[in-house]
């Protein structure tokens, strides 16, 4: 009998403890490397860049950098098209974007380099491509909840399983013929979210796309603040940067300040002389 | 009385000036004007050789027709109120010479419009006459023949003058139509100025011819 009653006392406490005793992390990790891409096996990167010569309006590739590692992989072809197109379609508003392709996953290859950006300069006739990869941690906890897993109902039911989805985002945007970056742009999300121990893979899934599209969105923010920064830098060492037009646009006889200054000092000089009567 | 005031009035009002401004105001009201009078390469080469002249009434924004009609107001009116000479000649030579130039020198320039190297031109050219009048006008006119080039190089050889291009205007600036339209002013002065002064030697040595003879 005193076993019996302490079987049943001692039933729930060894559950408790070893529902919280086996509260195992889990992680994953996702990511794709600009560096990895474009300089592979090598310790230091050794292509000199160039002076770039950018033909305005440009022709921009977006494209995501092959992933370091193909097992688990969540993240489709679809939804990498899907991704670009929010990206492509925050660069269309700019005047001196003339056309953006994107590039489907299947031109770029492992550790292609830059040799491989030169042969999608070929096939898609473009200067300039974006280059867009990501990293991605995914962290699985399980919460007080889990304890009702030893109903076995409860693993199907509640929600014990913490997610915590880490995303960073980046553009890198080069000049192609001159092998320069010219900016690049950050873009992090962080996704919390709670599921059922049988449809975690599921909402990890679901979390892992959301976290990108939240860290897109981010990116296209500081995608226009590195472009204004881009721009003043052009302006400030044009040694750097060289800016041509593209055959085929509308040229402008067109004044600047300084000359607007220069007329009104003259024209005001000789209204104040006219007024004094000495002309 | 008043009617010697009246047309006293009438006569300093600057009448070239003010045809080339209300022609422009005119040409940027109405997109079907503007799409005759633009610089179109293919157009001119199909027959529209009016366009050589009319080009420069045509602008691309409220921005670019208020700058241009500004300078060149400035330009135009201390010229035809100083009665420099020959204005209009000069304005019909600076429009063609610029078009014409810019067909040949920027192949890749498919439209242009614009009053500025008209207007670089009036200004330069008013300035080079200036040289000749009282000191503190001269002064002015002399730092304005010094400034002009310097601005109109550093434009041709600084990529950055393409620069405003970027977000804020849907053409690229032509510096060398500036260029063109102080050659033209420069060349139109020197022309005046030589008749000028063989002019005045004829009748010097005239009187001379008369006092001595």
């Amino acid at each position: 009998m005193d076993f019996r009653r302490a079987f049943v006392v001692a039933l729930p406490l060894v559950a408790v403890i070893s529902s919280v005793a086996g509260c195992v992390a889990v992680s994953r990790h996702h990511s794709s490397s600009v560096v990895q891409y474009l300089y592979p096996e090598q310790k230091e990167p050794v292509e000199t860049p160039a002076i770039p010569v950018l033909s305005l309006p440009l022709k921009v590739g977006i494209a995501f950098v092959p992933d370091a590692s193909d097992w688990q992989n969540n993240l489709t072809e679809r939804d990498k098209m899907d991704l670009m197109k929010e990206v492509s379609a925050h660069f269309k508003k700019y005047e001196f974007v003339k056309s953006i392709e994107l590039i489907p996953s299947a031109y770029l290859t492992q550790n292609g380099s830059f040799a491989n950006l030169d042969q999608i300069r070929t096939m898609f006739g473009i200067d300039v491509i974006a280059l867009l990869s990501y990293d991605q941690s995914q962290f699985t906890d399980e919460g007080l909840a889990s304890i009702t897993y030893w109903t076995l109902i409860g693993a199907y039911i509640i929600p014990g399983e913490k997610n915590d989805t880490h995303t960073m985002m980046d553009a890198a945007v080069y000049d192609i013929k001159s092998r320069k970056m010219l900016f690049r742009a950050p873009g992090i999300s962080h996704i919390k979210s709670k599921a059922t121990p049988i449809n975690v893979t599921e909402q990890l899934r679901m979390d892992g796309l959301d976290s990108l599209k939240e860290a897109s969105q981010d990116l296209v923010r500081s995608l226009d603040e590195q472009l204004a920064l881009f721009k003043e830098k052009v302006k400030d060492t044009p040694q750097d940067f060289q800016i041509v037009p593209r055959g085929g646009y509308s040229g402008g006889g067109s004044l600047d300040g300084l000359f607007i200054v220069l007329f009104s000092i003259l024209g005001g000089y000789w209204l104040w002389q006219k007024g004094s009567g000495k002309v | 009385m008043a009617k010697r005031e009246r047309k006293s009035i009438i006569m300093r009002i600057p009448k070239v000036t003010c045809f080339i401004l209300v022609v422009s105001v005119i040409s940027s009201i109405s997109p079907e004007i503007a799409s005759v009078f633009i610089f179109d390469r293919s157009a001119i080469l199909k027959g529209e050789v009016w366009c050589i002249l009319t080009c420069h009434f045509v602008h691309f924004s409220n921005l670019h027709l208020g700058y241009n009609l500004l300078a060149f107001g400035i330009a135009g009116w201390i010229i035809e109120n100083k009665d420099y000479r020959h204005f209009s000649r000069l304005c019909i030579l600076m429009a063609a010479l610029i078009s014409i130039s810019l067909f040949i020198l920027e192949p890749d320039v498919s439209y242009y419009g614009g009053l500025s190297g008209m207007a670089c031109g009036s200004i330069y050219y008013c300035a080079l006459w200036g040289t000749s009048e009282n000191r503190s006008w001269r002064t002015i006119c002399m730092l304005v023949i010094f400034i002009v080039p310097i601005k109109i190089a550093d434009e041709i050889c600084n990529s950055a003058s393409v620069l405003p291009y970027w977000g804020q205007q849907t053409f690229v600036p032509m510096p060398t139509s500036h260029l063109i339209g102080t050659v033209v002013a420069t060349l139109n002065y020197l022309i005046d100025k030589y008749k000028q002064t063989a002019q005045a030697n004829r009748s010097t040595g005239q009187q001379e011819a008369w006092r001595f003879g």
